[in-house]
């Protein structure tokens, strides 16, 4: 279990790195491409076309932050649930809080876009967060919870 | 709730979601709706047709198929032709005119229908799959046929997978012109803005529009928006008065010499430009890379302004010609956003008054009925909603009255955190959808129904003819 909860919060890690690569190469594709004379504006916003190879970064942006970082982080805090270790269950309950919250400020950004920039500054938070979780979220408590539960240090 | 938001592969939409009577008579009971409802015998919606047998006065035949369509730079983008070209053929009418167009589909094998956006036709020929047709099969053919009733600016474009059919070509103008020729009408100039593949295009080609006329002469640009999000126009100079919207006249429109015009999504903007008297050119912009150019010169293209039209307070007041103030029903349209399922897929799904689809309410009227709607949109995005057979006065945004000209709407984009009240007469029977017409959000679940009670429909959504009108 122990091994479960280290390798899922690394992959919160590596999947808030697909998320900052996703979109700095969706972002530099828009700029290229409008270099080469692509216009960008609201009808071409909107379409749904695909104006540029790059273009696809936004979608693995919103599939992976929507769905797959959710869903990692929900399991996170199922395991440190399960293990009933504090520790564990704090930094899980911290990273999925940190998801919700870049969430609400993803989509909060389309209405006031300097909300942008928190959602940035928290994508660094939740990666701290899943990186620490990884690193020391069982293995403080561990003893303890070993002496009181050894049927789930030994799952 | 995963299998609770799964959609049947074949339903009626008169058994979708729940019945809202928006506070006036009718039954509540769930999945009857339109359905032994009072003493008045059921109507279908293929009988209400335009009723007289006359003879055409515009006759068209569209045939639709599959094709290529070359874009500027060479490349060639898989879609769809109407008479062999994208957009299809402009139909012009005039008011008293019995259209008569005949559909034909060659070969697009997801079937195929045509819609006549922003025109009030009967609702048998209102084009919607799975609604009051089912979609054409490869050598299937129907015809439509209406009274052209009010001059204006409308188009027509595929309702089976709209999303992706009409982004592919199936669509094109229609102008209802007045009765008779007006002496000294400015010149007609339709300027259909579609994007295919990644070109802006006017008409069906990249680039400017020229439009030679007299120094001194006007003309009347009618911009068709047929994408997905709002287009912007604006003059380089001089001035020019918005004459219509989505194909309704507005009364004592002023000069504007530096603000935008916002046309939404699927709406249509009338704009009257002089070419100046000094014989120089002038540049109308449509979005960023394209603009109908009147005069031989070839303007510099200038920044959009900041100002923008707005049409609650531009033009003149008229007297409505309904009582607005106690409407026999209101309802309310808002628009959410939240988790959950749709059909099965999870996501950020639009909600109707908290509502995922399916389970959307059913606006039901009865003829004759005054009805107030409320637009609310608190989905974080804009939605530009579109109302089929009827078209609605824009009573209020946001709790301000309107106090320009009447501004009736069939395509009114509600931004984000706004709210519109608008109100109609229920004058033409039918079950008519009421949609985003940001077609991937129709697609995603942001469609509801307004049903006139006793009017059912015997198509189906889904089914053999694999109906599936977003």
């Amino acid at each position: 279990m122990r091994t479960t909860y280290k390798v899922l919060a690394y992959t919160i890690c590596v999947l808030v790195g697909v998320q900052a690569a996703s979109h700095a190469w969706a972002s530099a594709g828009l700029g290229s491409w409008v270099e080469g004379g692509g216009v960008l504006d609201s009808t071409a916003f909107e379409s749904d076309e695909s104006l540029f190879p790059e273009m696809a970064g936004f979608g693995i942006h919103a599939m992976n932050g929507m769905m797959i970082i959710p869903f990692v982080s929900l399991i996170l805090l199922v395991i440190a649930l399960i293990s009933r270790t504090r520790k564990a269950m704090q930094w899980a309950g911290l990273v999925l809080l940190l998801v919700g919250v870049q969430i609400f400020l993803g989509f909060a950004s389309f209405g006031v876009a300097a909300l942008a920039i928190l959602h940035g500054l928290n994508a660094l938070a939740l990666f701290t967060c899943a990186l620490t979780a990884g690193r020391i979220g069982m293995r403080v408590d561990a003893p303890a919870v070993a002496a009181a539960a050894p049927a789930v240090e030994g799952s | 709730m995963w299998a609770l938001s799964l959609v049947p592969a074949r339903y009626s939409a008169m058994s979708m979601g729940y019945v809202d009577l928006g506070g006036g008579p009718g039954e509540l009971a769930p999945h009857t709706h339109g359905a032994g409802y009072g003493e008045a015998p059921l109507v279908e919606v293929t009988d209400l047709t335009e009723g007289s047998s006359r003879a055409p006065d515009v006759s068209v035949t569209l045939t639709a198929a599959r094709g290529a369509i070359r874009l500027g730079d060479g490349d060639a983008i898989d879609g769809y032709t109407l008479n062999g070209g994208t957009p299809g053929p402009e139909i012009r009418a005039r008011v008293g005119d019995l259209v008569e167009v005949t559909l034909v589909n060659t070969d697009i094998d997801a079937g195929i229908t045509l819609h006549w956006h922003g025109i009030d036709v009967p609702n048998a020929a209102d084009g919607v799959a799975g609604i009051t047709q089912d979609a054409l099969a490869p050598g299937e053919s129907q015809v439509y046929r209406f009274v052209a009733k009010d001059a204006g600016t409308y188009w027509y474009h595929s309702h089976q997978v709209a999303h992706e059919q009409v982004r592919r070509g199936l669509l094109g103008a229609i102008v209802i012109e007045p009765a008779a020729a007006e002496a000294g009408a400015p010149v007609d100039v339709v300027a259909l803005a579609h994007l295919y593949g990644a070109a802006h295009t006017i008409n069906g080609a990249e680039g400017d529009l020229h439009v030679d006329i007299p120094a001194g002469a006007s003309a009347r640009v009618r911009i068709i928006n047929t994408d997905n999000g709002a287009l912007f126009a604006w003059l380089g100079s001089g001035s020019f008065r918005v004459l219509a919207v989505d194909g309704h006249d507005l009364n004592g429109p002023s000069d504007v010499s530096d603000a935008e015009v916002r046309v939404p999504a699927g709406g249509r903007v009338d704009l009257l430009i002089a070419r100046p008297a000094d014989g120089s050119s002038v540049r109308l912009h449509l979005g960023g890379p394209r603009g109908v150019v009147i005069g031989p010169a070839d303007p510099e293209p200038v920044r959009a302004p900041t100002g923008q039209v707005d049409l609650l307070s531009y033009g003149e007041p008229a007297p409505a010609p309904f009582d607005a103030t106690a409407p026999d029903r209101r309802f309310d349209y808002v628009i959410g956003r939240r988790w959950g399922f749709l059909d099965g897929r999870p996501g950020a799904w639009w909600t109707i008054n908290g509502h995922l689809y399916p389970d959307v309410p059913m606006f039901t009227v009865e003829e004759g009925d005054v009805v107030m709607m409320r637009l609310a949109n608190h989905s974080g995005q804009a939605h530009p909603m579109h109302l089929h057979g009827h078209h609605a006065l824009v009573l209020s945004r946001d709790g301000v009255p309107s106090t320009g000209s009447p501004w009736w709407v069939d395509s009114l984009e509600v931004l984000d955190g706004e709210e519109y009240e608008i109100a109609f007469v229920a004058d033409n029977p039918g079950i008519w959808m009421d949609h985003c017409h940001n077609l991937p959000h129709a697609q995603e679940g942001l469609v509801a129904h307004l049903a006139y009670a006793n009017v059912t429909t015997p198509f189906l959504l889904g089914g053999d003819a694999k109906n599936e009108p977003e």
